[in-house]
């Protein structure tokens, strides 16, 4: 989960907003300010807390608690309470009064006293859709005037001492404002605001100072998020009164949470220069709390000595943020009181659809490994992630394909995993524990549950022919080696030999040198299928028909012969293995290998053309000639005569 | 030879009953006339056929000019004309479920088309010589001799058989394609089986070859009839 620091413009001036994603958040925007449409994808009770400083004139600090906040999410809805004591800007005047009756004279010192303050903010934020919310806010504003004047006192002379009395006036009132966010990417959002939509006043206005009331410009404020990569953040801020704001975060993952930093500036049209500030921000972010530092860099002199009448002119639009605004930093404190994110959906039940056979690893990125129940306990449609994680295998999470769920709805989610090369097991099957995990729009998972899972060994295969590919294929390299060391000894025949039974005469030439010192070996008595790779069985010299078939489809592979597996099921289970082999030719050339075309299968390559297929048992030693014959015997009673092929008894399996 | 082929036919029609199972099937040679030879097993090399000689499913038979065999099984006759060759396993009745599936793999037994390892090969051993070919396998008339077979399989009554030996020979011997009216004979056998679809595959591949104009005629006809039926039937 990304977060940026963000800076909204002159009346969305956000110090309290800062952490923010270009998409949801599991920390809400701390603010109403900046847009009360956002909302938090927690379901968290939330405590926030800002304590600050600013900088007065010389290098004096003025400390103060800037906000405490409560913020709880509650399905679609979200509410959100914040006291504001930090948020006040005060001002204050002398005035010297010099009173001349007679021969006395008297000199009072008389004060003028502004306060403005917002006191308490409540906001309410609905998610419309996932992409659509929209929000409320109601902020409640206090402005204090307090004037010293002179009272007169009538006595023996006709003016006595004067008197200094204090008149204070005191308006409160709310101000209400709408927001709306819309999120068509994860990567980009765009909001709109109201500034000062509506304010009801308890209390009437400042008789006579008028010019000292906040001043309450209707405005709108338009924005757009966006996220270029991954960790970074832009944004830009609009203002209908011509102020704005952009910015640039940047944001590194650490220890399971992420640090950013960033800075923004922003140009408010009641201040000078141009720019008027720069606020940088440093934040970490985890999934229970939030800690960031905000600082407020003003490039204009704050130390303004000026008369009131010019307070009266331009007026105060913003309390915090105003030319009289001193430079700031924040300590911003996010805790989440309690760590339940809300759960959209849950399992039901998970299912392991098979063990784990490391060696046919590339096929568990197509075919599930396990499937799972899950249902929406939701009232809306989510889309979910899945995830799983296998320990022994797996050095990270991985992530199945994206699921659409209706509300109410439950629907059969396929696992997926990729096995790291880093950590194939080699000799040892092994029970581990697949856990399985459900991400919705919170960043933690909604639903976790963990399986027992039996990992096998390199060598172990599941039984289906048509995953004795990944033996084959495993190490062509060494493949490769056999065969040009062979062919390299046949040179000067294959050199002579006519082009069409050039991949025939390899082939003879490779089978017979194959199996000249082969012997055929049953798997040892186990309660899982065993398969040598190529190498083992070269080595070894000698395997039974899968490990024959698996290391000569190997060798003609690797030098560009085209094998597939036959798989001859008999109704007893048991499965026989030998090849089909593709020399190349064409039927029309048939006669150049064989007179006899029981010996022989046509099939189209993927350029349309007819070639024949030769069938060969493996486990028959002899020479090529011979184990042709068998293959061929067999293949054409059962896989052709006898319909194999057609009622599924006889399959061919490509090895590619 | 008239009298000859009067004889045969005669004796195609009081063809008799055949068991079904041909896992196991053993004929007798009855009587031979003329050149009869048979391929055995995966042999390479023929044998002249003898009367009362036995033979097995696994042969080929194969008939010269003015030749013919008669053999008997469990009772039954069968009869192979001159000029024709048929595999002993294929004289057998198999269900119409059987044959649509037959026909079904005949369709995909295609190697898959993201195989390409057949152009990952560049390597090219050998030149480009003469090549002796043998004068049986991929020889048309050869092909045409096993259509023959098929053919009388099918007027013996095992259509479905027929046109499975009909299919496999327009595979191994591609240019018995061109043979128009064959073709034309086995595409109405499977219309005649109630394949409409089938049939109407096998017509509008044929239209591709060189057709007379009586051919062709004739084809667009069959093509437009049994169209017609096909959408009616849906």
């Amino acid at each position: 989960m990304f977060t940026q620091t963000n800076l909204y413009a002159q009346q969305s001036f956000d110090l309290y907003g800062n952490l923010r994603t270009s998409g949801r958040q599991t920390f809400r925007l701390n603010s109403l300010e900046s847009n009360p449409g956002n909302l938090s994808d927690a379901k968290s009770w939330e405590l926030s807390f800002i304590y600050g400083g600013i900088f007065a004139s010389g290098s004096q600090l003025a400390n103060d608690i800037f906000l405490v906040s409560l913020s709880k999410r509650i399905s679609d809805h979200y509410l959100y309470f914040r006291f504001t004591p930090g948020i006040k800007q005060e001002f204050s005047a002398n005035t010297q009064k010099t009173i001349s009756s007679g021969d006395s004279t008297i000199t009072e010192i008389l004060s003028t006293f502004i306060s403005y303050q917002e006191k308490i903010g409540l906001g309410y934020s609905l998610q419309i859709t996932n992409k659509f919310s929209a929000g409320l806010s109601l902020r409640y504003f206090k402005q204090i005037l307090r004037k010293d004047d002179l009272e007169f006192v009538y006595g023996e002379n006709i003016f006595a001492e004067p008197k200094t009395i204090a008149i204070s006036e005191k308006i409160n009132f709310w101000r209400g404002d709408l927001g709306i966010n819309y999120s068509p990417l994860e990567t980009l959002s765009f909001n709109l605001n109201t500034i000062n939509l509506f304010c009801l006043n308890e209390n009437g206005n400042f008789n006579d100072n008028e010019g000292l009331e906040l001043r309450k410009q209707k405005h709108l404020s338009a924005g757009v998020n966006f996220m270029p990569r991954y960790n970074m953040n832009i944004y830009l801020n609009y203002e209908s009164n011509n102020s704005a704001s952009a910015g640039l975060n940047y944001g590194i993952n650490l220890r399971g949470g992420k640090i950013i930093a960033g800075v923004s500036a922003y140009r408010d049209v009641y201040q000078n220069p141009f720019i008027s500030g720069i606020s940088p921000s440093i934040s970490y972010s985890s999934q229970l709390f939030n800690v960031s530092i905000v600082g407020v860099k003003y490039f204009s002199d704050r130390n303004i000595v000026e008369p009131i009448s010019n307070l009266i002119k331009t007026g105060i639009h913003n309390i915090l943020n105003n030319k009289y605004s001193k430079d700031k930093l924040l300590l911003n404190i996010n805790i989440a009181l309690s760590f339940t994110p809300e759960k959209l959906v849950e399992f039901k039940d998970v299912k392991i659809l098979s063990e784990i056979y490391p060696t046919l690893d590339e096929l568990y990125t197509t075919t599930a490994f396990a499937t799972a129940k899950v249902i929406n306990i939701s009232d809306q449609t989510v889309n979910v992630k899945p995830a799983s994680f296998i320990e022994g295998i797996n050095t990270e999470q991985i992530f199945s394909p994206i699921i659409n769920i209706a509300a109410g709805d439950t629907v059969d989610v396929p696992f997926y995993t990729i096995i790291s090369d880093q950590l194939k097991p080699n000799n040892k099957r092994t029970i581990s524990q697949a856990n399985f995990y459900l991400i919705t729009v919170n960043s933690d998972y909604d639903d976790q549950i963990s399986k027992p899972i039996l990992i096998n060994d390199m060598n172990s295969w599941d039984g289906k022919v048509s995953n004795l590919r990944y033996f084959s294929k495993y190490d062509y390299s060494y493949s490769t080696k056999f065969a040009k060391n062979i062919l390299k000894e046949y040179k000067a025949e294959l050199d002579n030999i006519a082009e069409e039974l050039a991949v025939f005469s390899k082939i003879k030439i490779l089978f017979n040198t194959f199996v000249q010192h082969m012997i055929y070996v049953s798997d040892p008595r186990s309660s899982v299928e065993f398969v040598q790779f190529p190498q083992e069985t070269i080595d070894r010299k000698g395997g039974d028909c899968d490990d024959l078939s698996v290391a000569f489809s190997s060798i003609l592979e690797s030098v560009g012969i085209q094998t597939a597996f036959v798989d001859y099921k008999s109704e007893d289970g048991i499965s026989h293995v030998n090849l089909l082999i593709n020399t190349g030719l064409s039927p029309d050339a048939a006669s150049l290998i064989t007179n006899n075309d029981k010996k022989y299968y046509v099939r189209k390559n993927s350029r349309d053309k007819d070639e024949l297929w030769i069938p060969i048992e493996m486990t028959s030693l002899a020479d090529l000639e011979t184990a042709w014959n068998v293959g061929a015997d067999k293949f054409y009673k059962e896989a052709v005569e006898n319909l194999g092929l057609a009622k599924g008894n006889v399959q061919v399996i490509d090895n590619y | 030879m008239k009298k000859i082929n009067l004889i045969v036919t005669a004796i195609i029609l009081i063809f008799l009953y055949m068991p079904s199972s041909a896992q196991t099937q053993e004929f007798i040679v009855e009587k031979v006339t003329g050149k009869v030879s048979i391929l055995r097993g995966t042999d390479e090399n023929y044998q002249e056929v003898k009367s009362g000689q036995i033979l097995n499913g696994t042969d080929l038979l194969v008939t010269d000019e003015n030749s013919f065999i008669q053999l008997s099984r469990n009772g039954g006759r069968f009869l192979l004309k001159a000029n024709s060759a048929l595999g002993l396993n294929f004289i057998k009745a198999i269900s119409i479920n059987d044959l649509l599936l037959a026909l079904t793999a005949e369709e995909v037994r295609s190697i898959p088309k993201n195989n390409s390892a057949t152009a990952k090969n560049t390597a090219v051993y050998g030149k480009k010589i003469g090549l002796e070919k043998n004068n049986k396998v991929n020889d048309l008339n050869f092909g045409l001799k096993k259509l023959n077979g098929a053919r009388q399989l099918a007027e013996s009554g095992y259509k479905e058989s027929a046109v499975l030996v009909a299919k496999e020979t327009y595979r191994k011997y591609p240019s018995t394609k061109s043979r128009v009216n064959e073709r034309i004979y086995f595409a109405d056998l499977l219309l005649r089986l109630g394949l409409k679809n089938e049939a109407l595959s096998e017509y509008s591949d044929i239209k591709s070859q060189q057709l007379t104009i009586d051919q062709k005629n004739s084809l667009n006809k069959k093509i437009e009839e049994v169209s017609l039926a096909v959408t009616s039937d849906k």
